[in-house]
This record gives structure tokens, sequence and C-alpha cells, in this order.
């Protein structure tokens, strides 16, 4: 077993009066996929929140490598973010003024590439994941899955450690959704990148190593592994 | 559709809706309120009397009412202080627009035809302008009868006099008019008690046509808006104009200066023409000028966009060059108020630098003859403060469209941004990229409306003597770079102001809506 890159201990997080996590623990390996799934209102995208450092938990601690991520400040959670992990979500993630490469260019203009280097480097993660089309287009002018591999591609650019994708299929048809996960999937395995995949959908959860069922704010005790290993 | 129908839809809607309805209401109250003013303003109306003198309202504390011949300036400039108020409502008209106009594409799927769509909206905006209007006409006569606080007291007049005058009460200084049934003009010297006129109320006609034209104006004018959106059963879609604007203001510019040079040389040869004439073609260079400096926005701002978008590095500027190329006239539509504002503190500039040589001279003159401390200009540099006064208000009204528009773009696009955010990007980033979108053209345009404002008023500059010398009258950099600081200065705060809802249009819960 890899060494454990990211994990959670005893979290719990209400919005106001509602709980939302009670109590979850949970370790992911180094390279590990792992689908959270459970039924609406579980507290999914909750747990994706507070494991990505966008929402401190009101306790419990979440690890990442060797430090501890729920109490560092926003700006540090913020840098983290930006260096070692990567998101997707369900849509409209893309600048709409931007075209594809320079979507996918953002983070790595952020960390001081240079402009060349930058696009470069776009272009190829755009065209490793079969949309190199989509470079010079306008958010506006792709198709929802297009958007979505682009979006993809922008989350893997700066080669993170861990990426977090909440519903990231949602909002395409399955063809589409098919190619987003695979794409995703491969690439992960290649370069032994984390990723947690948060789902409604048990054939979404498939294309994960391991299954973390919520139930009302935590781990059922029935979390077992799938199939969908290599 | 039945009335009541158009009414219950128009009143349906989001937080968004209520704070376009909000700003459209208020914005309606501050019209109503200013063309209040300037009909009250020319309620004051010719006074009786056979000698030019006569016509003279004594009774008011401020030359700016007194003289019948500065009168027709004031409700001008009143007039002009409407047009930053419309412009701030037709801003109005876009907070919050994609969800109105998301709530547009749902009427359509439910059956309702392009026409319905545009009347709900239309509706909507003038309902709001007509509460906005009743409320400020309420204020406006509220705050008159307040100010107006005379006393009426009986007073024999000798007979075959009459009329409305005026003098101290034993009390103090107050206005009191003597109800006497008719008018008279002489004999009684009327002390310049009254700042405002308080004294008259504007005419019934013209309150009427307040009340019921501003809703009407602001309605239409969303109907108009509207036909830029093309609201179809399957979406909305906004038709921007984007494209490389072209060499407009450059003709603009020449055309305005040929006609200005045309008009100026006639002069100068002592060519009389008619008054109406010269006053319409002063008018054409004005709004030749204001055209111009408006399309050099959008000018600059493609330009901008282009070269900030081909070697930017850094991601603000990356960001603001893209959205500076995807719609360069934008920017152009948010300034023209600021812009016309710059271009008039221009003018005022110059103009103040005038008068305050000639009392500079005067009171030098004064000072030899024996008389020193005397010569001060109490007319003209007064005049200039209430005209800076009144250029500070249409600039500070053009602000708040500048601000309206921040929002509404943060609104706009706040899923993409929280987005950004999610992934690390720092929020500071993308508030950069809307002050460098907004400041970056705006401020040599303002520069170019502040000169072209005192390129206007220089040629009456030249060759100006005093007391039969001439005298350069200098350049007052200054006061221009003043105006030009205040005009960028009060932009960047307006930005700066919008930024703050950065914060709250980045937040997690914009990543869940669907
Ligand atoms: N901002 C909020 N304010 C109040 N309650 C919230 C807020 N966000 C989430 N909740 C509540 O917290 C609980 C967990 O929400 P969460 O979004 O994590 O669920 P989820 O499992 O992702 O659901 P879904 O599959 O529908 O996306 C729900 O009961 C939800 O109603
Ligand atoms: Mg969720």
């Amino acid at each position: 077993m890899n060494p454990t890159l990211l994990s959670a201990r005893a979290l719990h997080h209400s919005y106001g009066h509602t709980p939302a996590l009670r109590g979850v623990d949970l370790d992911i390996a180094q390279g590990e996929i792992v689908a959270v799934t459970g039924p609406s209102g579980c507290g999914k995208s909750t747990l994706l929140h507070c494991l990505a450092g966008l929402i401190r938990p009101d306790s419990g601690q979440v690890r990442y490598r060797d430090t501890r991520l729920d109490d560092r400040s926003e700006a540090a959670r913020s840098r983290l973010r930006r260096t070692e992990f990567g998101v997707l979500f369900q849509f409209g993630q893309l600048v709409a003024e931007l075209p594809g490469a320079e979507n996918v260019a953002l983070p790595l203009l952020l960390a001081g590439a240079s402009r060349r280097s930058a696009a470069a480097a776009a272009r190829s993660w755009l065209e490793r994941l079969g949309v190199a089309a989509a470079a010079d287009r306008l958010p506006g002018e792709m198709s929802g899955g297009e958007q979505q591999r682009c979006a993809l591609a922008r989350a893997l650019v700066t080669d993170p450690a861990v990426v977090f994708a909440d519903e990231p299929t949602g909002a395409l048809d399955s063809l589409a959704g098919e190619k987003v996960l695979t794409e995703l999937v491969r690439i992960a395995r290649e370069r032994g990148t984390a990723v947690v995949l948060v789902t409604h959908d048990s054939q979404v959860a498939a294309y994960a190593g391991r299954e973390i069922a919520l139930r009302d704010g935590a781990a059922d005790p029935l979390t077992l592994p799938v199939g969908g290993a290599a | 559709m039945r009335a009541g129908t158009l009414v219950r839809l128009a009143c349906a809607g989001t937080r968004a809706d209520r704070a376009r309805v909000t700003v459209t209401a208020l914005s309606a109250a501050l019209a109503a309120a200013v063309l209040l003013a300037a009909a009250n303003v020319a309620a004051i109306g010719p006074l009786g009397g056979r000698s030019d003198s006569d016509r003279w309202a004594r009774h008011y504390a401020t030359e700016l009412l007194r003289e019948p011949g500065l009168r027709p300036g004031v409700i001008l400039a009143l007039l002009l202080l409407a047009v930053p108020v419309l412009a701030l409502a037709g801003q109005a008209v876009r907070l919050g627009a994609p969800e109105r106009d998301r709530r547009l594409a749902g009427l359509r799927l439910a059956g309702a035809t392009p026409g319905d769509v545009t009347r709900v909206a239309a509706a909507e905006a003038g309902l709001a302008a007509a509460v906005g209007t009743l409320l400020g006409a309420a204020a406006y006569g509220v705050a008159h009868a307040t100010v107006d606080a005379r006393a009426e007291v009986t007073y024999l007049l000798p007979p075959g006099v009459a009329g409305t005058v005026w003098a101290t009460t034993p009390s103090g200084g107050r206005p009191v008019t003597i109800v006497a049934g008719e008018v008279v003009t002489a004999g009684f010297p009327p002390p310049e008690v009254l700042w405002l006129p308080t004294d008259v109320w504007p005419a019934w006609w013209a309150v009427c046509a307040v009340v019921v034209g501003v809703p009407l104006v602001a309605s239409a004018a969303t109907a108009l808006l509207l036909r830029r959106v093309a609201a179809s059963p399957w979406g909305v879609r906004r038709r921007t104009r984007t494209g490389r604007p072209r060499h407009w203001p450059v003709a603009g510019l020449l055309g305005a200066v040929a006609l200005f040079g045309g008009l100026l040389s006639l002069a100068r040869r002592g060519a009389v023409l008619p008054e109406w004439l010269v006053l319409g073609l002063a008018l054409a260079v004005l709004l030749l000028v204001v055209a111009s400096v408006v399309s050099a926005a959008a000018v600059v701002s493609y330009q901008l966009g282009r070269w900030w978008s081909r070697w930017a590095r850094r991601p603000a500027v990356l960001l603001a060059g893209r959205r500076l190329l995807a719609d360069p006239w934008a920017n152009s539509r948010t300034f023209t108020a600021l812009l016309a504002a710059g271009l008039v503190a221009g003018i005022s500039v110059g103009q103040r630098e005038l008068f305050l040589l000639r009392e500079r001279a005067e009171m030098a003159d004064a000072a030899a003859q024996g008389s020193p401390g005397s010569g001060r200009d109490t007319f003209y540099l007064p005049s200039m403060d209430l005209v800076d006064t009144t250029i500070g208000i249409g600039a500070a009204i053009a602000l708040a469209g500048l601000l309206v528009a921040v929002v509404e773009d943060l609104v706009t696009r706040r899923r993409a941004h929280a987005c950004l955010v999610a992934s690390g990007v720092p929020a500071r980033v993308l508030g950069a990229s809307v002050l460098l979108r907004t400041l970056g053209p705006l401020t040599p345009v303002v520069v170019l409306a502040v000169a072209a404002g005192f390129g206007l008023q220089r040629p009456f500059a030249s060759g100006y003597d005093i007391n039969g010398h001439a005298v350069a009258v200098p350049v007052p950099w200054w006061g221009l770079a003043t105006a030009v600081a205040l005009l960028v200065g009060g932009a960047a705060a307006a930005v700066g102001a919008g930024l703050v809802l950065l914060r709250r249009t980045t937040g997690l819960h914009e990543l869940r809506v669907g």
C-alpha cells in the first residue's frame, strides 16, 4: 500500500443548525482513486470542500502529507490548492472570454511561468485529453463535454497530487461523461495522482478503486472496495 | 396578456431583481427631484415691470436666481444633471439582467411572445420608476415646504400698486410675503434673503409632465435596451458589439474642430449670426466632442485589450485584456456620463482661470487707486463654484453608475469566479483584473475629455485684455490635473467599493447552484 496522502479524522461540520458531517474518518493513499457516494444531501460536497481546504471543519482534523490543513490560513490553503490540488466541478468553470488554451494556462501563469511555456504546456494537455481543437475556441463555442475536458486539463496542468472532482459528469450525457472519466482515470494512473470523486451515480463510482458511502454525514460502515482496479 | 398578470410577473423576482428595481426607483426619484427643481426655477418667470432692472427678482440672495438672464443657464444646468441620472437608470436596467433574462426565456417556453416578454420588463421598469418618481416628488415637496418657512402678514399698500414683495421681519432676516392682490415693482427694495426659489412652486403642468414622463421614459428605454437581448425559448442571447471599433473618434474630433474653428473665425470677423444658430452650432460641437471621446474609449479599450492579451504574463492582466477585447464598447457605455463630466470640467477649469486673472487685475487696479481690498469678484467666481458643484454632483452620479456596472459584472460572472477561487486563484487577482480593465482605458480617455473641454474654452482666453492691455492666460495645469485626478480617483473608489462584493460572489455557495 502506498503511504497515506490525505487523511481526515472525526470531521464535523454544520451549516447553522443543519449538521452536514458528523464524524467522518478517511484515509486516501497516494495515487488512489476514491469515489464518495451517497444520497443527495448526505454531505458529499461538504466533505470534499473540507478535504480540499475550501472550508474549515467545525472540529476534527484534515491532514495533507505532514501538515494540518484545518488550522492554516485561507491564503496558505489557497496556495496549496493552486500547487498541490486540482479541482473539477459540474460546469461553468471556464472564464468565458479566454480561449481554451489560456484557460488551461492560467494556473501556470499564476505560478510565474512564461507566457510561451504556459501556452505550450496547455496545448499539450488539451491534445492529450483529445480536445486540441478547443485550444483556440472560447468556452461558448465548445460542447459541454469539450468544456469539461478543458476544465480537466486546467485541473491537471500543475501536475497536482490530488484531484477533487464534485459530480464532474453531472451535466453531461453518458457518452461525454464516460470520455471525461476515462481520461481522468487514465492520467491519474499514469502519474500516480490521487482522485477524490464525488458522485451519486454508481456507474461513475465504478471507475474508482474504492468507494466510500456516506449516509447522514458519516461514513457508512459497509464501505466496500469495488471493482475497477487495473 | 392581462394587466394583472403583467403586474404579477413584473413583481416576481430574486434579490438581484430587487436590487435592480431599487436602483431604478432611486434614480427615478433623483431625476424627478432634479426636473422639479428646474421647473421651480422656471416658475420664477418674468416679473412685471417696464425697465430691465425691474425684472430682477431681487428677493433672492444669489445672482443666479436674481438675474433674468442667468436663470435659463440654471435651468439648463439642472436639466443636464438629469443626464447622468438617466445614465444611472440605464445601468440599473442591466443589474441582475442574466437572471431576469433567464426568467424571460422561461416565459417564452411557457408560451409568451417576444412582445409579452418585453412588456413584462418594461412594466417592471415603469412601475419601479413610477413609485420612485412619486417618492422623489413627495420628498421634493416636503423639502420645499420645510425650507420655505415664511410668515405671511398683511400689509397696506398704496392704491394701484400690487404684487409679491419682500422684507425682513423684525424678528430677523426672514422673507415675508405681503399679500395684497397685485404687483409692486418699485419703491420697495426687497432684501436679498432667499437662497432657493421656495416662494414659488413648479407649474402644475410641469409637475404632471414629470410624474407621468419619467416612468414612461423609463419603460420605453427598457423596451429599447431589451432589443439587444433575444429571448428565445432556448435561452437568452445578448447581442454585444464585438469587433474592432473604427476610427470614428478622429473623424468626430476633426469635424468638431472644423465646425468650432469656422464659428470662431466668423465671430472674429464680426459676423452677426442669429443667437439660436450660434447656440445650436455650439451644442452640435459639444455633442460631437462627447461622442468622439466616448468612442475613443472603445478604441482605447480595444487596443489595450489586444496589447494585454498578447503580451500579458500576469493572469490579472491577461483576464483584463481578454475582457476588453471581448466587448470593447462595454466600457464606453459605462464611461459616457463620466466623460461628459470630464469635458465640462475642462471647460470650467479654463473659465475659472480667466475669472481669477480678471479678479487679480481688478484688485491690483483698485489697490493702485488707493482702495486696497476692493475689486473682489463677487459674481463670476462664486458662480463658478456653483458650476463646479453641479459638475461634482453629476460626476458622483456617474460614478454610482460605474459602481452598478461593476456589481452587475461580478454577479454575472460569479460562478466562474468562484471556481477560480476554489482552484486557488487569489481573489485579489480577480479584483486587480477588474480594476485594470476599468482604469486602464479610463485614465487616458479622461485626460482626453478634460483636455478637449479645455481646448474648447481656450480660444476664448486668447487675446484677452484687461483694461486695455492684452494678457496671456496661463494654462491651469494644476486645475486640469486635479480634475483628472478626482475623476480617476473617484472611479478607482467606485470600482473598489464594487469589489467588496467579490468575497460574497466567490463564496462556496456559488459552486452549489445548478
Ligand atoms: N450553505 C448551506 N446552508 C445551509 N445548509 C447547507 C448549506 N450547504 C449545504 N447544506 C446542507 O448540508 C447538507 C449536506 O450538503 P451537501 O451539499 O454536502 O450534500 P451532497 O451530498 O453534496 O448533496 P448532493 O448530492 O445533492 O449534491 C444538506 O442537508 C444541505 O441541505
Ligand atoms: Mg453535492
